[in-house]
């Protein structure tokens, strides 16, 4: 846009923008839909991601369940140190575990894998448990083998309230059902889970396998305490435990966060995409208006106005429109939040409520300003091919795109802060650049397609039709929209057709491919005592079960050849889950079938006292790991040393019983038992 | 009385794919403040071609035109835009109202491009003056030929150019209407002290010019 002479000349720009604006808005209709339904998607986007993530913020503590939350992870923890918390503090102790939940009494009794929490009698700490009935939850805490079920459970299993539902050996009494809980951040909220008291665990006698159970101890301070000074005796308390993790508000529901904000990069991505196609649309119908106006324009040129100002004059409509549009798209996107919340108060107990943000609105009116002005530019750069002398000569041709390298390093400056709007502070900054860069392909792929047409049709000997005739003269002549057509439809029908893939592909992941390949259960922490029981119980339910039983044990990498292990691995690796808590490991005699060795060799039976470890090879790789390390083990309690001795290939996502490390069996039966 | 405009050996080639043609050749011509030309000659004569390049519109191929002392062949497009935009007004044969202005907006659209205080009302006054007052708020598409071309003078004369260049003025009216238009034209140029320059195939109105140059294959005869 060319610089303005004065104030005065540019008010006198505005007021006839918004006087053509008001008589001329109709022939610009298209525009002005397109425009609407793309920022209205984008701000409902910006609106629902901003108000959810608002109400993380603001319940927080609900969400973590405290103002703190020691977690133990797989371990008890040291019931002393949490003894000291509850001198100053309310502590409520909760534990989570998965296992199978069955209905009893039918004919055909179904089971399904629940995650079930343990809860004593001051949880929640913050927030609200909603059940129904009544009382429910009371009479949980107090009465023996009860339990309270969520909804999805209820539906899945068609379990009614009264119903008796067995867990492991014993019989429950579904007493109610639960509608939400408020510290969904560190459980699951989705999926199947039930509330039970803490009693269960006696009941369950779930005790002894330890390290499946998931310790964590909610606390919340007094209300005169400052929670600074409590934080930092809590943290002066635990300060020589190693397995503690000590969570606060502002880490709560960073699972959820997470999912928000790569949804909402998702959408947001693919919204920007149906933005940028409706461009090309967009361009088209500026096209059309400002050759509607191609005398108006050169009326305008012979009484002096500068072709700069002409320009300014259709941008600032544009402007004017688009800040209209805008208002209204982020204002109706508002009406979506009560939609959201229906579903996000059913599934996670939040409400959400429309949040006004001048930053979203910022952020949304400068994207649309991006897409306008991008392809808007070549458009209304043809207005100086509009020359006043032909109203002398009473010809107006038509005008096209003008492409001069001003405007060509303009729309690539414009785009260029476009895909770093949704690049920088998105979720995964490199995926969406990716997607930037598959556009692009695209939009390359469909215009070389767009001039292949042209080609072949400029070939082809039509026959004596007419209409056929001018209908391939116009796709195949100089400056036809042909390509810009080509490459619009090519990209919408390009991202619909992704979309409906990525969608299929998922549910056929889901629904076919894992089912053929993964065990139609799995069973955990079964006592070495009741092996054989726990085998014959399935083969008389199913003579033909195929069983397979693996030995387990708890263990953690201390050390690595002497070291700390965080000093060979990052927190954002791959593989920093093996040392992120304590891993179940296990022995066997044989190499498994679907674990080639790719590097050193099995065990070496001549030396049974020496621990050998068989490692994943990419874990191997992403640590650096060489053949012959020494990894020192926490076992029981006891630091034990062990040798690296060959590299597995190991493909977790076939499902069955895979293990990062494989002791040989002649020392582990030796030590663990 | 002293010269208002001076083309001095003006010449206008179009080029067309290799050849070259001809438009205007050597054009040698002085308009004095105040002096009404009428300029005549057979289609594709040069004629509007000379209009155009008087009103910058067009560049000549070679040559100077000096306005008001100031040579106009070297400026850029916006700087002829501001002459123009002060010192040429300009009359089509089709008219060319702005569709969806009224007449007024129409009128009142020079005079805000100049800076008048009260365009709006200046528009009216104008408009009454050429029995217009009815039609005020009317659309070009409600007016006939006769009020367009009426609105169309007053837009062009509005701010009282220097300089007014009229191609085919009466060209698209019947003979009342031809006769009104004309009268109006030469009225207001003789009340305003305007020159004038008008292309016209019609003999009876290029008679009521003081001078009548005639062209014929580019060249003043």
């Amino acid at each position: 846009m060319e610089k303005l002479n004065n104030p005065s000349e540019f008010s006198l720009i505005f007021k006839y923008a918004l006087k053509d604006l008001s008589r001329n808005y109709h022939k610009i209709s298209s525009i002005i839909v397109t425009l609407f339904i793309s920022l209205f998607i984008l701000s409902a986007i910006f609106t629902i991601e901003d108000s959810l993530k608002k109400e993380l913020n603001d319940n927080a503590k609900a969400l973590l369940g405290g103002d703190l939350e020691i977690d133990y992870n797989r371990n008890q923890g040291n019931l002393d140190l949490v003894k000291k918390v509850k001198e100053f503090a309310t502590v409520s102790q909760m534990i989570e575990f998965s296992t199978m939940l069955s209905t009893t009494g039918r004919e055909k009794n179904k089971s399904l894998f629940t995650r079930i929490k343990t809860v004593d009698e001051k949880y929640p700490l913050y927030g609200n448990v909603v059940y129904e009935p009544m009382g429910a939850y009371e009479r949980m805490q107090k009465e023996p083998n009860t339990i309270l079920i969520n909804e999805s459970l209820s539906k899945t299993l068609n379990i009614k309230i009264n119903e008796i539902v067995k867990v492991q050996d014993q019989n429950f009494t579904v007493i109610g059902i639960i509608k939400s809980v408020p510290d969904v951040s560190g459980f699951v909220a989705f999926g199947d889970w039930a509330l039970a008291g803490k009693q269960t665990l006696e009941i369950l006698k779930l005790n002894g396998i330890g390290s499946f159970l998931n310790y964590e101890y909610k606390v919340k301070f007094n209300d005169n305490d400052k929670p600074e000074e409590i934080e930092k005796r809590i943290e002066e308390i635990f300060k020589e435990d190693q397995k503690v993790k000590l969570r606060y508000p502002e880490n709560s529901a960073s699972g959820i966060k997470r999912i928000i904000n790569n949804f909402s990069q998702f959408l947001s991505l693919v919204s920007i995409s149906a933005m940028l196609i409706a461009g090309i649309g967009i361009a088209n119908t500026l096209l059309s208006f400002i050759n509607q106006n191609n005398m108006s324009i050169a009326v305008r040129k012979a009484v002096g106005f500068y072709s700069g100002n002409i320009k300014t004059l259709y941008y600032l409509q544009l402007f004017i429109l688009l800040f209209i549009i805008t208002v209204v798209a982020y204002g109706s996107s508002f009406l979506i939040v009560p939609i959201a919340d229906k579903y996000l108060s059913d599934g996670l107990g939040l409400n959400v409520y429309p949040v006004f943000s001048l930053l979203n609105f910022l952020k949304i009116f400068l994207v649309g300003l991006l897409v306008l002005v991008i392809f808007s530019i070549p458009t209304i750069s043809s207005i100086d091919q509009v020359k006043a002398s032909n109203l002398f000569r009473n010809v107006f041709q038509n005008l096209q795109f003008y492409y001069s390298k001003r405007s060509v390093v303009l729309s690539f400056v414009l785009l260029s802060i476009l895909i770093l709007l949704f690049t920088i502070g998105s979720e995964q900054p490199s995926y969406s650049l990716g997607y930037f860069a598959a556009f692009f392909v695209c939009l390359i792929v469909f215009f070389l397609l767009s001039k292949l047409i042209i080609f072949f049709l400029k070939k082809f000997k039509s026959s004596s039709i007419i209409s056929l005739k001018v209908s391939i003269k116009n796709i195949t002549q100089t400056k036809s929209i042909t390509p810009i057509t080509v490459m619009s439809l090519g990209l919408g029908v390009t991202l619909l057709l992704t979309l409906a893939l990525v969608g299929t592909n998922f549910q056929r992941e889901i629904a076919k491919s894992i089912p053929d390949i993964a065990p139609d259960y799995f069973f955990v922490g079964i006592q070495k005592g009741e092996r054989e029981k726990f085998e014959q119980g399935i083969l008389n339910m199913d003579p033909n079960a195929s069983i397979e039983i693996v030995p387990m044990v708890s263990s953690g990498i201390v050390k690595i050849n002497g070291v700390d292990p965080n000093t060979y691995i990052k927190p954002d690796n791959d593989s920093y889950w093996v040392i992120g808590s304590e891993r179940r490991s296990s022995w066997m005699e044989n190499i498994p079938e679907d674990n080639p060795i790719l590097e050193g060799k099995w065990w070496d039976l001549s030396n049974p006292d020496q621990l050998q470890i068989s490692l994943d090879a990419k874990v191997a790789k992403d640590f650096n790991i060489q053949l012959g390390d020494i990894f020192t083990l926490n076992i029981y309690g006891r630091e034990i040393e062990g040798k690296v001795i060959n590299f597995r290939e190991v493909d977790y996502r076939d499902l069955s019983i895979n293990f990062a490390m494989l002791f040989n069996p002649q020392f582990a039966k030796k030590n663990t038992s | 009385m002293s010269a208002l405009l001076k083309l001095k050996k003006i010449n206008l080639k179009y080029q067309t794919g290799k050849d070259s043609i001809s438009v205007l050749k050597n054009i040698d011509l002085n308009i004095k403040k105040k002096e009404t030309v009428s300029v005549v000659g057979e289609s594709g004569s040069g004629k509007t071609s000379l209009i155009m390049l008087i009103g910058g519109l067009e560049k000549p191929t070679s040559g100077k035109i000096i306005f008001n002392d100031q040579e106009i062949t070297g400026l850029n497009e916006d700087e002829v835009s501001e002459i123009r935009k002060k010192n040429i007004g300009i009359i089509f044969q089709s008219f060319y109202l702005i569709p969806n202005y009224t007449a007024v907006e129409n009128v009142a659209l020079t005079l805000e491009l100049n800076n008048f205080k009260n365009p709006e009302k200046e528009a009216k006054i104008l408009l009454d003056r050429f029995g217009l007052k009815h039609r005020f708020n009317n659309l070009p598409s409600q007016l006939s030929g006769g009020e367009q071309q009426r609105v169309a003078i007053a837009r062009a004369i509005a701010m009282k150019p220097e300089l007014i260049l009229a191609d085919e003025p009466t060209g698209n009216l019947d003979t009342e209407n031809s006769i009104m238009i004309a009268n109006i034209l030469f009225k207001y140029v003789k009340e305003e002290g305007s020159s004038l320059i008008m292309v016209t195939h019609d003999p009876k109105l290029a008679d009521k010019a003081k001078r009548k140059i005639k062209i014929k294959d580019g060249k003043i005869k």
